[in-house]
């Protein structure tokens, strides 16, 4: 036996052993990892859901209906978990979310209400706008840009400042799936909400399993009422994916 | 570029059984393997922004765990006589529950060999890491990472070749 095959044997003998431990389990422990060693709150670009929202959109897939909930009370603490999202209060008195698909945002909306967070959360669609760039004196025009943006801007309605939103919003993982936030309820002044938005519309791609439908870090209102201009705005329905034809959008360099 | 910029969900979804094999070769104990790179992990998580710029993240959360094993060993050490970390004085009974998923006359080879070559078979077969980034890893020169590496599948060839071709003049 050469030491090639040796390897591949050693390799092979050991294949069926796997890591049982769930993600969010490993996030929970880091968590008190970094409040024992007193590590600032890290804060996502908020400024970005006013903005072609590929920079701090998180991508969802949807799922059909609603799904079993688990209730587990350990101590102090409280989990929901759904298939969908789950939501974890800790002894500390955080609370994160942990988002995996795009379903029963009413039910996400009361659970974080029972938590003690006076919460919002509304899908919103997702509009294109051309942007005809500036032509200079003795250059050809360039072409229109496209940008889908939220339909319309509620980041810049009604937000609190940008140190309440450090203090009580902390993007866990920054990723498309799964997302992961965490909730400081204490820091919430009197009387806010915090808004939690699903994109809709988004081109179909492989990035978002095809569903066309993301999801914006949340944001804290100043107070509990729902942006005016999402008023009139219609939910999104909760599909199964689809195929897309459409090609992924360009990534886009951080 | 490396895996700068790398999410950590993926990073873990991608590295955990790899991570968790090179582990349970080393401690050869699978409760013991879970929770020493769960903890790695979390502090991997715990400092993303750190630990995303190494060159090769999951040697790092295999170096970790693998410290964590040496202090909790010294920690116990210090209130009762146990055995070093490294060391498994009954390949047989090491394991527990591992020997459902570890091919066990394998096991048994990987269990004889001193805990260093292990750690060498552990990151260069198991992570893929090469020469050069297990002895940053493991703290070794190069050279050493030869050695054991070569002893280590001289004793597994050795173990694991069928007695009568043991007895035959190669």
């Amino acid at each position: 036996m050469n030491d090639e095959e040796l390897g591949v044997a050693v390799k092979e003998s050991i294949r069926g052993a796997h890591m049982n431990i769930p993600l969010e389990q490993i996030v929970h422990r880091s968590r008190a990892l970094r409040s024992r060693r007193r590590i600032p709150a890290l804060a996502v670009g908020f400024a970005a859901a006013a903005t072609a929202t590929t920079t701090a959109a998180l991508v969802l897939t949807s799922a059909p209906g609603s799904v079993p909930v688990q209730h587990v009370t350990a101590g102090h603490t409280r989990t929901v978990v759904t298939a969908a999202w789950t939501v974890d209060e800790d002894a500390d008195g955080t609370v994160t979310i942990y988002l995996r698909q795009y379903a029963d945002p009413a039910g996400l909306q009361r659970t974080l209400r029972a938590d003690g967070i006076n919460a919002i959360v509304h899908p919103i669609p997702s509009v294109v706008d051309a942007i005809q760039p500036p032509v200079a004196p003795l250059q050809p025009s360039k072409p229109a840009l496209r940008l889908r943006r939220p339909a319309c801007f509620y980041a810049t309605t009604n937000n609190a400042p940008m140190s309440v939103q450090h203090a009580v919003v902390t993007v866990s993982l920054n990723s498309d799936l799964p997302a992961a936030f965490i909730i400081h309820p204490d820091a919430m002044p009197h009387g806010s909400a915090l808004f939690l938005t699903f994109l809709g519309g988004m081109p179909a791609s492989l990035k978002n399993d095809n569903t066309g439908v993301m999801a914006l870090p949340p944001v804290v209102l100043n107070n509990d009422t729902l942006p005016a201009c999402l008023a009139n705005t219609k939910g999104m329905p909760q599909t199964t994916p689809k195929a897309s034809t459409l090609k992924p959008p360009p990534t886009k360099g951080t | 570029m490396g895996t700068q910029g790398l999410d950590f969900a993926e990073f873990y979804y991608r590295s955990r059984d790899n991570c968790f094999r090179a582990v349970l070769v080393s401690v050869g104990d699978q409760d013991a393997a879970q929770e020493l790179v769960a903890e790695a992990f979390a502090r991997a998580c715990a400092s993303w922004r750190t630990v995303s710029k190494h060159p090769a993240p999951a040697a790092w959360v295999v170096r970790t765990a693998l410290n964590i094993n040496v202090s909790r060993w010294r920690r116990r050490r210090r209130e009762v006589l146990v055995a070093e970390p490294g060391a498994i004085a009954d390949p047989a009974a090491a394991g527990g529950t591992a020997d459902s998923v570890f091919d066990p006359r394998i096991k048994a080879a990987l269990m004889r060999l001193p805990a260093r070559q292990r750690q060498v078979i552990a990151l260069r077969l198991l992570l893929d890491l090469d020469t050069r980034r297990t002895a940053d890893a493991l703290g070794i020169t190069p050279n050493t990472v030869m050695a054991h590496m070569a002893q280590a599948l001289a004793a597994l060839r050795h173990d694991l070749m069928p007695e009568r071709q043991q007895e035959s003049p190669s």
